[in-house]
């Protein structure tokens, strides 16, 4: 009997223990996955910048070039620059001269990978990212490391507004 | 009076066990507390110089909307005008403007980089790739942040290339 009701104290402290230990685990798997993904000022300003960047594509006349803002509604409209060459052409090859030079990334750098989105959303207060894309760049692998998340807004002529975001790790 | 003394000696014991289980318990429970305690310390101490980081960032942001420094050509509070600080360059009277901590203060050109840096100077202009305003040269930990160098072309257009601004402050 008093065999039977020490067996029973041991179970209750094994209790004990394995409800600490699921409360720790909860705890933890909070605290990580809150620093999984984080805004950057750094890529909000990198986004804001390449932006302004005059591009080689004239869509109306040279030498009226194109700023890298403008391409993204030109691609969407599936415009051509007056030298033949396609906007969305123009659009991802400066993107991605942009990003190489300025974030550089690679696999031997601290910069492992990239996914760079954009998207057209005909409506801003019912924004998703499944809004009408009009370019999507990837590098490299993100999908099991931590990211750091940038993300810029503007307006171009017309209703709407172009939401570039970008991913790195 | 046998029958007592063992009744409360099994009594003793009993409370001798809880209060085991009880010092288990509250020592585990410390144990958790301190791990817990450390991963979050570790990640406050971590969150705290990303924001340190930032806010350099964002002050090295605030010289671009200066008047010496902001491009007025058009509503971009990312670009800065290059021809502006090309005329600052070699101004002496500028050189009080910045901050005493500030020991290196440089535009570089990133995007198209023509591959050598090459220092900016009236001969070469606008077929260069840094502008230094400033260097003390002395130890500095340096801040950047990318801004759009802006300049206007012999064609009369402006045009706007991916840079960055370089701030050394002098290390304690």
């Amino acid at each position: 009997m008093s065999r039977k009701r020490g067996q029973e104290e041991i179970v209750g402290f094994v209790a004990i223990v394995v409800l600490i230990a699921i409360v720790a685990l909860v705890f933890l798997t909070f605290s990580l996955r809150t620093n999984n993904e984080s805004e950057s000022i750094e890529l909000g300003q990198f986004l804001d910048s390449a932006q302004e960047y005059t591009t080689l594509c004239a869509l109306t006349f040279a030498p009226d070039y194109a700023r890298l803002g403008e391409l993204f509604s030109a691609c969407r409209e599936s415009r051509d620059c007056i030298d033949g060459a396609s906007a969305c052409e123009t659009l991802n090859e400066t993107l991605t001269g942009l990003i190489e030079t300025g974030l550089r990334p690679g696999v031997d750098r601290p910069l492992k990978g990239y996914e760079f989105k954009a998207y057209y959303l005909a409506n801003l207060s019912l924004a998703q990212n499944s809004d009408s894309p009009i370019t999507h760049l990837k590098y490299g692998n993100c999908s099991q490391r931590p990211k750091q998340h940038g993300v810029s807004e503007f307006k171009p002529s017309g209703t709407g507004a172009i939401r570039i975001t970008i991913d790195v790790c | 009076m046998r029958n007592l003394h063992v009744g409360f000696s099994k009594g003793q014991l009993k409370i001798q066990q809880m209060a085991f289980v009880l010092v288990a318990f509250i020592i585990l429970l410390g144990l958790v507390a301190v791990f817990f305690i450390s991963v979050k310390t570790s990640s406050l101490r971590k969150d705290a110089s990303s924001i340190k980081h930032e806010q350099a960032q964002e002050l090295v942001r605030k010289l671009a909307g200066t008047p010496e420094f902001a491009w007025t050509s058009e509503d971009c509070a990312s670009c800065v005008d290059l021809d502006k600080i090309m005329a600052l360059k070699n101004r002496t009277s500028y050189r009080n403007l910045w901050d005493e901590s500030i020991t290196l203060l440089q535009i570089r050109r990133v995007y198209p980089s023509p591959g050598e840096e090459i220092e900016c100077t009236n001969g070469n202009y606008p077929a260069c790739t840094k502008i230094t305003l400033l260097d003390k040269r002395e130890n500095y930990t340096s801040e950047d942040a990318f801004v759009a160098l802006c300049h206007i072309e012999p064609q009369a257009y402006a045009k706007c290339d991916l840079g960055k601004i370089v701030m050394g402050v002098s290390s304690p």
